[in-house]
């Protein structure tokens, strides 16, 4: 018979509770919809692979979002040169969000002013509602390193923002 | 230093970022990758008749024959199962919208070859869950373009462990085929009896399957889950 896990690892049951804002976390980080979808599963993956560490983890989303940051970073970092010359061929990520200026005006200002990990830090303080000692726990850095990282990404942010954010 | 109204600045900066749509998690792949959100112990083989469930499947067991029966004492969970269930249920409640399990809509759908029963049961989504002492999972109700469940386990994959896939399979369909991963790309066929099918392979690193397929009394095949590459 087979030996059972010591608990239910409920990998499933909580990647489909947090699939939507973790797709849009992805979306958010990589800009290009399918990519993010690859993201989204490949994500699932590292979960499942992952699960015997559930039954240890003490914030179940900020576990599965440190997985989903983890193969952006990845994504991006293997494929940045690619992405850049794809940008400037066809701006086709831009497409994903036609008609809402404003959101790829933002997009955009993110792209430019923050690596991929300050941008991955900035999203998931002030959109997904992190604080700094769980982006510690998530990232395995010191919490102080993680308040530096937010606060230059945030100063960066501020100074390249328009005083007064066009409208769509 | 950090402000607070540079915190509520990047904040409002920020909000078009919510508007963002997210992009689409394949349910398919949920029936692909289904994996235990359950386990019993297995002591929960030992069943508990106790009690008669009154609630309805809602159509979650469409085409599972082995499921259309009334409910006795025999479809009610053991002790064990129920109380995973239970567990399950109280986790899902901290995630408005998630689907919660109804035990009192189990059947017993059938035996493992080691004698332990499967379970089906519905979820407030119309869900199938099936629910064995291997492991449970839910997905949408079975169809003659997607007719089998499909979950893969394994206790130790990396050292190796016991692989276990199983599933449940609409009427008509008489065996399982695939190809587990990581392994050495043999293919296995798998029979289906009482609409279940079960498949075990000690000493294996394989976690999951591909090139599943189901095979119908008529002698076609489906390709249930035709997102999954077959290489």
């Amino acid at each position: 018979m087979p030996e059972a896990p010591a608990a239910p690892p409920a990998v499933e049951v909580l990647f489909r509770a947090h699939a939507q804002e973790l797709g849009r976390y992805l979306v958010a980080m990589v800009r290009d919809r399918s990519l993010a979808e690859d993201l989204l599963q490949d994500t699932f993956h590292d979960a499942l692979r992952a699960q015997e560490q559930l039954p240890e983890v003490a914030n179940e989303r900020a576990w599965l979002y440190g997985i989903a940051r983890n193969r952006a970073l990845r994504s991006l970092r293997r494929g940045r040169r690619l992405q850049r010359a794809l940008v400037r061929l066809a701006g086709s990520r831009q497409a994903t969000h036609e008609g809402d200026e404003a959101l790829v005006a933002l997009l955009d200002l993110l792209d430019r002013e923050l690596s991929p990990e300050l941008r991955a830090f900035v999203l998931l303080r002030y959109v997904h509602g992190f604080q700094a000692v769980e982006l510690a726990e998530l990232t395995g850095l010191s919490p102080e390193a993680v308040r530096q990282r937010l606060v230059r990404g945030r100063a960066r942010l501020l100074a390249a923002a328009p005083a007064e954010p066009k409208e769509a | 230093m950090i402000g607070y109204s540079d915190d509520a600045k990047v904040t409002e900066l920020l909000a078009p970022l919510r508007r963002i749509e997210s992009v689409p998690f394949a349910e398919r792949t949920w029936r692909r990758l289904r994996r235990p959100i359950l386990v019993a112990s297995i002591v929960a083989t030992a069943l508990a008749l106790t009690g008669v469930a009154i609630a309805d499947g809602f159509g979650a067991f469409n085409g599972i024959s082995a499921a259309q029966n009334t409910q006795t004492g025999t479809n009610v969970l053991p002790p064990g199962l129920l109380a995973e269930i239970e567990q399950s249920n109280a986790l899902l409640a901290k995630y408005p919208g998630a689907a919660q399990q109804l035990p009192d809509t189990a059947r017993v759908l059938g035996t493992m070859p080691d004698g332990s029963k499967v379970y089906g049961l519905s979820d407030t989504r119309g869900d199938l869950c099936t629910i064995s002492e291997a492991g449970g999972s839910c997905g949408p109700p079975l169809s003659n373009s997607q007719p089998i469940t499909f979950g893969g386990a394994n206790d130790a994959p990396t050292t190796g462990g016991t692989f276990i896939a199983s599933g449940v399979a609409i009427d008509g369909v008489t065996s399982v085929s695939f190809t587990p991963v990581p392994g050495d790309g043999q293919e296995v066929t798998v029979p289906v009896k009482d609409n279940v099918w079960v498949y075990k392979e000690p000493d294996s690193h394989a976690s999951n399957a591909h090139c599943i397929i189901a095979h119908m009394a008529d002698g076609s095949t489906v390709n249930p889950f035709p997102e999954v590459p077959c290489p």
